[in-house]
């Protein structure tokens, strides 16, 4: 049965200096994790994320990734740019590696992750840049075969999957609310899967839900009982995307040294969910 | 494509506008890309200009169409909320009639439905779209936001359709230096304008005007070696089309969409 954990003990132990994290949901992004990475002092992580947004542009600016693979990253209210990400490739990119994928591209590299093979087949983007100009930094090949040419994806393999979900019960079967992204894929590949859920319930009540259920207990070594824990993403049915919050944080961005302040104000001076969401309140 | 008529009851027969350019410009570039949704059909809507059609195809043809999403997703009555993206899945409240993975969507779907909607800012007269970078990829004068699941559903597509909002077409080039997305050989591909719209296999030319096709526009379609069809049919759009466009690009704005708020600031909004 998966351990129930506080998100410090959470990323302590699954998210140590060096590990390859895969960062849920697609769009539902776990600010609560980012922000307790960032908490923690993490500076080599590599993540692996379908749509960064402005999760991952919090984490490039402050310091905690040393390798991206990402699908976009961009503030999707707007839309307008994700702006550490800008600058980090635009003024040289230091440490950082980035690996850039398409969404197809990192779910094929996931699935042969999952299924323990060396690679799976994708769709073929011969003319595009992933393929003509590598922009995957040597996730993909051209295989032949007895059954023909094509184009296929290094698995990944995180070290931990953080996946969001609506509910989940004791065993760790979680319910997602919403399109399910890449999240199956990346917890069958992961080592191991920390469930952020934003309320655990009886299994009777997960069962009602089975057709809903993404994750499977089989996968799930701990479970983060969370609530609110996407915002400013919104969780289906519970509360939606914060538009201020987004327009906000992208001013803020613009400039470094204002990106630091609404760092400073945002993760490093609440040191949970609990008191962000108290700061949100009051502010 | 001809106007293909409101859905019954909804809106009066349309009388037609003629367009000029500048007030009506995008809401007729909305109204001409809603009218991809006309006729039923599963139809999958990229992120901005996109989402707005999707919106006001639901606003001009009611539940006749299902929208397909790239997280998995496909409703087929309006969402609670404009969705900000289409990771907005908050937004999305009860409207879909199915929930699945990206990977079907992409692999499974994208060669099986009626059309797909693209954003295009920047684009080129193959139907290639860049939104990875400007300049060179290892140190680019731009860095683009890169193209999420853009890239299979557009090589998927039999019918791909791009919206280019830019009134001057200036992204729209011979060549794109980097190409993110880029259509299957065999793709029916659409290119739509504020000022025209564009089929662009087997070579580009103007298949349909939004206005009178002059200034800017004509002057760089003209240096694309595009021939400008003067007889091409005009897109007459209903001034309640116009209105509910209009009403679209007031609420995207209140949803924090950057066009619309550019839009409605012009008009003191």
């Amino acid at each position: 049965m998966p351990e129930i954990v506080d998100m410090p003990t959470a990323v302590e132990r699954w998210a140590p200096e060096g590990a390859c994290v895969y960062l849920g949901n697609f769009g539902a992004q776990l600010f609560a994790v980012g922000h307790e990475l960032i908490r923690a002092g993490r500076r080599s992580l590599r993540v692996v994320m379908s749509s960064g947004g402005i999760l991952l542009d919090q984490l490039l600016g402050a310091g905690t990734v040393e390798e991206a693979v990402y699908a976009h990253c961009w503030s999707p209210v707007g839309p307008l740019p994700a702006w550490n990400f800008r600058r980090l490739h635009e003024e040289g990119s230091g440490p950082v590696r980035f690996r850039e994928v398409s969404l197809g591209i990192l779910t094929s590299g996931l699935t042969a992750g999952a299924w323990g093979v060396p690679f799976a087949p994708t769709v073929d983007l011969e003319g595009t840049g992933y393929v003509d100009e590598d922009w995957t930094g040597g996730l993909l090949a051209r295989v032949q075969s007895p059954f023909g040419e094509a184009l296929v994806v290094r698995a990944i393999e995180p070290d931990v999957a953080f996946v969001h979900v609506h509910i989940c019960d004791e065993d760790g079967n979680g319910v997602l609310r919403g399109p399910h992204g890449e999240v199956a894929a990346a917890a069958q590949a992961a080592r191991a899967v920390v469930l952020v859920t934003e309320e655990l319930v009886p299994r009777a009540d997960v069962r009602e839900a089975a057709a809903a259920v993404a994750v499977p207990g089989a996968l799930v070594a701990a479970i983060v009982v969370e609530p609110f824990a996407l915002h400013p993403d919104g969780a289906p049915g519970r509360y939606d995307r914060d538009v201020a919050f987004y327009e906000r944080y992208e001013e803020a961005a613009r400039d470094e040294a204002s990106f630091r302040a609404w760092l400073d104000e945002w993760v490093h001076q609440v040191p949970s969910r609990d008191a962000y969401r108290r700061r949100l309140e009051s502010s | 494509m001809g106007s293909p008529g409101p859905v019954a009851g909804r809106l009066p027969a349309a009388s037609g506008v003629v367009l000029t350019a500048g007030a009506d410009a995008l809401p007729a570039f909305l109204v001409r890309a809603a009218r991809e949704f006309a006729g039923g059909g599963w139809v999958f809507t990229g992120f901005n200009w996109p989402l707005l059609a999707g919106r006001l195809a639901r606003s001009l043809y009611g539940d006749a169409f299902t929208q397909v999403f790239e997280a998995g997703a496909a409703a087929n009555v309006d969402t609670r909320l404009l969705p900000t993206s289409t990771t907005d899945y908050a937004a999305y409240g009860e409207s879909c009639c199915y929930l699945a993975e990206t990977s079907d969507v992409l692999f499974g779907l994208a060669r099986r439905l009626k059309a797909v909607l693209l954003d295009a800012g920047n684009v080129d007269v193959a139907g290639r779209v860049n939104s990875s970078a400007i300049g060179s990829y290892a140190r680019p004068h731009r860095r683009l936001p890169g193209g999420g699941g853009a890239p299979e559903v557009a090589r998927g597509a039999r019918r791909l359709v791009l919206l280019h909002a830019s009134a001057g077409l200036e992204r729209l080039v011979s060549r794109l230096e980097h190409a993110t997305c880029a259509p299957a050989e065999d793709a029916e591909v659409i290119l739509v304008t504020p000022s025209a719209v564009l089929s662009l296999r087997p070579r580009p030319r103007v298949v349909e005007l939004l206005g009178a096709l002059e200034g800017p526009p004509a002057e760089r379609l003209r240096g694309l070696g595009i021939e400008l069809d003067q007889g091409a049919p005009e897109l007459r759009p209903g001034r309640d089309e116009l209105e509910a466009a209009a009403l679209v690009l007031r609420e995207a704005a209140g949803r924090g969409y950057v066009a619309a708020r550019r839009w409605g600031a012009g008009r003191g909004l």
